[in-house]
């Protein structure tokens, strides 16, 4: 739990850390479609099916992508 | 409650860094002369006297403005003119406000894709700035209902709050004296509530030289006002060429061809607040009935034939509900999200048997509930961010905690690398990492060519068996991959593959079983995707 506070008071502090100091201006680099976190498929690149091999990868989907529940 | 209780920390820190960010909108404002777009015409601000104008503050980069400026130019200008002004008689101009200088023929893509009649260039920005805008697109309504040069601020929001909310500000726009109002001699055009479609197609593959998988989604998202509905429904397949670890006097296991596949039925929404704009509501609700991997069907198939007398067929399905939260902090540049989300798994389970005792059928009912947190913002003008952490807790697992970390960087005017690092533990023993890299290169204005590398580990899974362990050893994999991308104005169209390749560790005691199923293997993986929007 320790980890998981640190970890997020890092996100937060990183993400935080720059609000308001880039003027719209700046922004044309990073308002590209390939420079956004896009849901659509054409700009991800990690295969769906990996997730079925790599069990600490996966972000959702339940107890079976998280890995091998069954392992008796 | 351990699970309330992380994830309830989690969120009043993450809320806490965040607060007070927040824009003020300040309502000092100057007047203005600017050349109309690609042309030494003057405009004045002041030509516009005794009407009501909305400034579009726009650059053909920016994705949202898109939307705005369309929806700016259909129902509001070319609403009010054909009901002859606001309800006080009021006319009603819409001004696209160009802030980018450099790519004209883009801007010019840009204003005849959105149909926007007037636009004016404010490339140095200093109307812009002179209205404090802190980020695009912009949406300014300015009265002069005196028929002077005395502007007054009505409305400024960064970020689009949608047509709706423009009209309200502009309808309730009245002269200090009610006698100056003018009766409207035109009948309120009928226009429709503008709404839009996406469809998009990925077809996913992976294969070996005894294992074929495929997985095909297709997601139709219909965009209503404020509210976004996404729909998807995947096939997926799992085809092994299963095949038993060889084990001295056993003589029962055989292999076997076994084909399955699997529905997923998915659908998400997601609702912005008119009250509360930087508020989006998300919710998701879906269900699958299958196998979701092909580990739990090579393991099924072997428990099938270890335990004849005690199996008992499975029938894997789930459902899922979630709901979730997003606030845009930092207008158009920082978002955060706080998700929940249940699923239930009827799952194919483990067989166990223990000298002197029945066959013990492993739990096939699992509950997992996921509290996730997400971070996304611009650090730099080349930079942006994305940070994830989320909270599982699964039944009769310890809890699960993961990290995720993306950063998308603008290398140059053509290149871009995407980066995403990740990690994940579970009591007692289970460590995950990964590292993810996409160095995307634009080479022209409609392809993009990319090269793509993965690397991921992990410690092995969770065994606390006592006698026969199907938990995977300790996994090693890489990825190295081409791809290809197009994109047009509506449409965009992606290919990428490449060799992948899987190396488990030892097996365990009790994992000799499963040699074949934890075996290196050498795969291929292609992923092809369209989208296009209508």
């Amino acid at each position: 739990m320790r980890k998981m506070l640190l970890f997020s008071l890092l996100v937060c502090a990183v993400g935080c850390a720059s609000v308001g100091q880039v003027g719209i201006s700046e922004q044309r680099l990073v308002s590209k479609p390939n420079m956004l976190f896009s849901q659509s498929g054409v700009f991800i690149y990690q295969n769906r099916l990996i997730a079925q091999i790599e069990p600490g990868s996966a972000t959702s989907g339940g107890a079976q992508a998280a890995g091998c529940t069954s392992c008796k | 409650m351990r699970l309330l209780r992380v994830s309830f920390a989690i969120l009043v820190g993450s809320l806490l860094s965040v607060a007070g960010l927040r824009a003020s909108t300040s309502v000092v404002f100057p007047s203005f002369k600017l050349n109309r777009f690609e042309s030494e015409e003057l405009v004045k601000l002041d030509d516009f006297a005794g009407s009501i104008v909305i400034l579009d503050f726009f650059a053909y980069w920016c994705v949202p403005c898109r939307k705005a400026s369309s929806d700016l130019e259909e129902y509001v200008q070319k609403f009010y003119a054909a009901k002859g002004g606001n309800a006080a008689g009021f006319p009603v101009q819409v001004i696209s406000m160009n802030i980018e200088q450099g790519r004209a023929a883009k801007t010019r893509q840009y204003i005849k894709q959105t149909g926007v009649s007037l636009v004016l260039d404010d490339v140095d920005g200093k109307v812009y700035q002179s209205l404090n805008g802190r980020g695009i697109p912009y949406v300014v309504v300015l009265t002069e209902t005196a028929g002077g040069s005395h502007w007054e601020i009505s409305y400024s929001h960064a970020g689009y709050e949608g047509y709706e909310k423009v009209r309200e500000v502009i309808d309730s726009i009245r002269p200090d004296d009610p006698q100056a109002i003018r009766p409207l001699d035109k009948s309120t055009p009928d226009l429709a509530t503008p709404s839009a479609h996406g469809l998009e197609i990925g077809t996913d593959g992976l294969w070996s030289n005894d294992i074929f998988l495929t997985d095909t989604t297709a997601t139709h998202v219909f965009t209503r006002a404020v509210t976004e509905f996404r729909t998807s429904y995947s096939y997926s397949t799992l085809d092994l060429d299963y095949d038993p670890a060889e084990e001295a006097f056993v003589f029962w296991r055989q292999p076997a061809n076994i084909s399955e596949s699997r529905h997923t039925l998915q659908e998400a929404i997601r609702h912005t607040f008119n009250d509360w704009p930087s508020l989006t509501l998300n919710g998701a609700l879906g269900g699958y009935d299958g196998y979701q991997d092909y580990r739990s069907l090579w393991l099924n198939e072997f428990y099938r034939q270890e335990y004849p007398d005690g199996y008992i067929d499975a029938e894997p399905w789930g459902v899922n509900a979630g709901i979730g939260l997003r606030w845009e902090f930092a207008p158009t540049t920082g978002f955060f999200q706080f998700d929940y989300a249940w699923q239930k798994d009827e799952i194919a389970p483990g067989y166990e048997k223990k000298p002197f005792e029945p066959l013990a059928r492993g739990r096939d009912d699992l509950d997992t509930h996921t509290v996730r947190v997400m971070l996304e913002n611009i650090l730099t003008p080349s930079l942006r961010s994305q940070m994830m952490g989320l909270v599982m807790d699964t039944t009769g697992r310890e809890l699960r905690y993961g990290g995720q970390a993306s950063l998308n960087w603008a290398l140059a005017e053509s290149w871009v690398l995407r980066s995403t690092v990740g990690y994940s533990e579970e009591a007692p023993r289970f460590k995950a990492w990964f590292v993810d890299e996409t160095l995307e290169m634009d080479i022209d204005e409609q392809w993009y060519f990319s090269l793509t590398g993965r690397w991921y580990t992990d410690t092995g899974e969770i065994d606390d068996s006592l006698l026969l362990s199907s938990a995977a050893p300790e996994l090693e994999t890489w990825h190295i991959g081409l791809g290809i991308r197009w994109q047009g104005a509506n449409s965009a169209v992606k290919l990428s593959g490449g060799p992948y390749f899987t190396r488990y560790g030892a097996l365990g005691p009790y994992t000799e079983s499963f040699h074949n199923l934890y075996r290196g293997r050498d795969w291929g993986i292609v992923q092809l995707a369209f989208t296009h929007q209508f």
